[in-house]
């Protein structure tokens, strides 16, 4: 703090600090916040209030459309057909307008008066507004009234005090839901059980038989992430995609690890100077180019028409193309590609650092090439190796373009492309965000037992740049 | 622990980029010795040293350690330790693990790996620091636990590089004599490279002076400072007052040179004759205020006062000629008056022209 301000000066300082915590709370703070309200607020949908109110008004106008049939005489002949509002029941619409549209192509019944929409719906086994998964409801069975409904065939003044009554009933109601439900609280932890829900799978039995016989399904029986009800397979996808993406992005960062320590050593500590320069760029140069442009790379090689398949055809060792984009190691395979310098560069920053005497002087007490590297190199490169291992794995589970561009929707998703399919792709966004909070939990929790795991304290992590 | 005797020869090291490190050298050093090789920085002593410990291969000629040839055997078969100049302990371990590494890699279980290391880190006084880290320690205890480290896998021979170079004085003082008992008590030969040639004169059984990848003489210290064979020699070791000039007369084992500021006799160990250039060097101790058997003129310019020693510098024609006297507080010498300054003839010596060691004032130039 000192140090800031007698480097920069009072001004520079808390420009500084203000960007620091404008940074904090607008990039960091309010969307998690944001997030967490979405992922634990039901989704909107019509309110049983809104129901009881809406019974209301269509009772009320049905009371105010019979009244003026009390005192002027019924009407003749078609003309005076309006237009017929079809019945809204159900949605979350308020009823229309408030006005009486007398129906002309209904039949006129008891010939009291014409058939009038409101009247119809003046009911009070009124359906409300459910999931689809949840059983149907009704606003008389649910709250306690008495099932009434304006019964065309009565007379005008028991059509009307009937109305009347469900009016003021429903108003009745609508004001103590309204009271309750802004007491009650608007949240719930329903968006996150959709993450576990069980989706009925259909197979036909053939298929049945394979898949069951499958070790990955077995295995996923075993975890309870799928089984078998009435016959009929059931998973549960949500749960299955964050394992399955989970168990690649830490397999993707393994093959990472064991893949680049060698080349960080070689590079650090391995080379004389002039030719560590010349590995340096080899490694820099392919992530020069851009994300999206080395992932396709891959498309071009693995495509049906692609290098790999041509030459191969050509070589007449196969017939049909191989369909790569069907394998889950492709895209395994090309996220290890397109992340791995996360992982050599931090490893290859804080071997640079190592003393070479220290690697001497091992050889020198007579150490093996694996216990220097396993008693001085890694120990030495253990924050680097944390930092890389941390960066490549957040990045391989948070991976979208990879398997977006890789796969082509013909395998299992990743768990970023089912955040992005709730969010934007189905009719509850809150789901999403419910999905993307769990995911960011599931991955600080494991980093955390990874940095526990490799007892590497916060503060190392400064060695490393 | 038994030291075994080193024998370099003719070996040469040239470096993959041509540079040549260290010219053909023989040298022997007897089992049990305490060796230095002092020389400037880049005159090929490391390079030596590495040679022995494996790390480089000599480009010709042969190491031997005990007799046994040393070709295609790597720095972790040798029977040998070295002691880094940065000490290159290791920072993540605890001090008892520095000093059981040589042993683990060697197998042995922890507890009496344990047990050994407790016993070297009491035999260089550090028994109580087992436990802590190397960062922990100060600047001497980390030598030590070095000297331990080293020790431990019982090398017949210990090389050291340097090793107090970035201790300060007193300490550096201290570890000197620590050093010399060590190494009596273990009889381990040591071979010590320093370019200070106090830690060589005081701890040294023998001294190689090299220079430019050559060793330029081989002695003890009494023989390097006394009797140097070379002009480089004379002028690195120790300091010297040097005239140039050329050998006007020699009888007996003694010569008389013609400088520019006269004719003056010395001794003339390489037996030089007439007419060939040289170069007289007479210790700034051997100098006497008053004419002697060799006599010169000079105006004094300057006088340190170093406590129990008093340092004249004198301008003779251009030359600086400097006198250490021991400090009577008598003769309070005035300046600019003429002074008559001699030596004797023994206590100089002339010497074949030659590279000299570089002085403080070419050094700063650099």
């Amino acid at each position: 703090m000192n140090g800031l301000l007698q480097g920069y000066g009072r001004g520079l300082s808390a420009l500084f600090f203000a960007c620091v915590v404008l940074w904090a709370v607008m990039l960091i703070v309010l969307p998690q916040l944001s997030m967490l309200e979405r992922a634990i607020t039901a989704p909107k949908r019509a309110l049983d209030s809104s129901v009881a109110l809406s019974l209301s008004r269509d009772a009320q106008t049905c009371v105010s459309v019979l009244q003026t049939y009390e005192t002027a005489p019924a009407p003749t002949g078609q003309a005076s057909g309006g237009m017929a509002v079809p019945s809204a029941s159900g949605m979350a619409v308020p009823s229309a307008s408030g006005m009486a549209v007398p129906s002309a192509s209904q039949p006129r019944v008891g010939g009291a008066r014409p058939y009038i929409l409101q009247c119809d719906r003046a009911n009070t086994h009124r359906a409300l507004v459910r999931d689809r998964d949840e059983p149907p409801a009704w606003l008389d069975t649910s709250y306690g009234l008495p099932s009434l409904a304006v019964d065309p065939a009565a007379p005008l003044a028991q059509q009307k005090a009937t109305a009347n009554d469900i009016a003021i009933r429903a108003r009745a109601l609508f004001e103590d839901l309204k009271q309750r439900e802004a007491n009650a609280s608007p949240y719930t932890l329903d968006n996150f059980a959709w993450l576990a829900a069980a989706r009925m799978i259909p197979l036909s039995a053939n298929q049945k038989q394979i898949e069951d016989g499958k070790w990955t399904n077995r295995a996923l029986g075993v975890f309870g992430l799928r089984f078998e009800q009435e016959g009929m397979i059931y998973e549960r996808i949500g749960l299955i995609t964050l394992v399955r993406t989970l168990s690649f992005a830490v397999a993707a960062t393994a093959l990472a690890l064991v893949l680049c320590y060698p080349m960080a050593y070689k590079v650090a500590l391995a080379s004389t100077p002039e030719r560590a320069v010349w590995l340096f760029l080899g490694l820099v140069i392919p992530y020069a180019i851009v994300e999206l442009m080395r992932v396709y790379a891959w498309s071009v090689i693995i495509d049906n028409n692609g290098l790999i398949n041509t030459l191969l055809q050509w070589l007449q060792l196969i017939d049909a193309p191989i369909q790569f984009k069907r394998f889950p190691a492709t895209v395994f395979v090309v996220i290890v590609y397109t992340y791995v310098l996360f992982m050599v560069f931090p490893m290859y920053n804080v071997m640079a650092t190592l003393d070479r005497n220290q690697i001497e002087a091992a050889k020198d007490l007579g150490a093996s090439t694996w216990r220097l590297h396993w008693r001085v190199i890694i120990p030495h490169a253990k924050p680097g190796i944390a930092v890389g291992a941390i960066a490549t794995f957040m990045l391989a589970a948070g991976a979208f373009s990879v398997p977006r561009i890789i796969s082509r929707g013909l395998q299992a998703e990743w768990f970023s492309q089912s955040i992005y399919n709730k969010f934007f792709e189905s009719e509850n966004s809150n789901v999403g965000a419910a999905y993307s909070l769990a995911y960011t939990l599931v991955c600080f929790v494991l980093v955390g037992l990874f940095m526990w795991a490799m007892r590497t304290r916060l503060k190392d992590f400064a060695r490393v740049q | 622990m038994r030291g075994q005797d080193i024998v370099l020869d003719q070996v040469e090291i040239t470096y993959p980029n041509g540079f040549r490190a260290v010219e053909p050298t023989s040298l022997k050093v007897a089992a049990g010795e305490f060796f230095s090789i002092l020389g400037p920085s880049g005159c090929g002593k490391t390079t030596i040293l590495r040679a022995v410990s494996g790390f480089v291969q000599p480009s010709a000629g042969r190491v031997l350690i005990g007799g046994a040839d040393m070709a295609g055997i790597g720095p972790n078969a040798r029977p040998t330790a070295l002691i880094f100049q940065n000490l290159a302990l290791f920072p993540l371990m605890p001090v008892w693990e520095n000093v059981a590494f040589g042993l683990e890699a060697r197998g042995m279980p922890k507890a009496a790996r344990r047990a050994r290391a407790e016993d070297l880190l009491a035999l260089v006084a550090l028994g109580d620091q087992a436990g802590k880290m190397p960062g922990e320690l100060s600047g001497g205890q980390r030598q030590r636990v070095a000297i331990a480290r080293a020790l431990a896998v019982e090398p017949a021979v210990l090389l050291l590089d340097e090793p107090l170079s970035a201790l300060d004085l007193k300490l550096r003082q201290h570890m000197r004599a620590e050093l010399r008992a060590i190494q009596k008590k273990t009889g381990v030969t040591f071979i010590y490279i320093t370019h200070d040639q106090g830690e060589a004169l005081t701890m040294s059984d023998r001294i190689a002076v090299m220079n430019a990848g050559r060793v330029e003489q081989v002695g003890t210290g009494d023989e390097i400072y006394s009797a140097p064979q070379t002009a480089f020699v004379a002028s690195f070791v120790g300091e010297a007052n040097r005239l140039e000039g050329r050998i006007a007369a020699r009888a007996d084992g003694m010569a008389e040179i013609e400088t520019g500021l006269g004719r003056f006799r010395g001794r003339n160990p390489q037996g030089l004759d007439l007419g060939q250039p040289a170069v007289i060097f007479i210790r700034p101790e051997a100098m006497q205020l008053g004419a002697g058997e060799n006599r010169l003129h000079a105006q004094l310019q300057r006088r340190d006062l170093e406590g129990a020693f008093v340092n004249l510098f004198f301008d003779a024609q251009g030359h600086t000629i400097a006198l250490h006297l021991t400090n009577s507080g008598a003769a309070q010498l005035s300046g600019d008056a003429t002074h008559a300054l001699g030596f004797a003839a023994d206590q100089a010596v002339i010497l074949p022209l030659g590279p000299l060691a570089r002085t403080g004032q070419e050094l700063a130039a650099q």
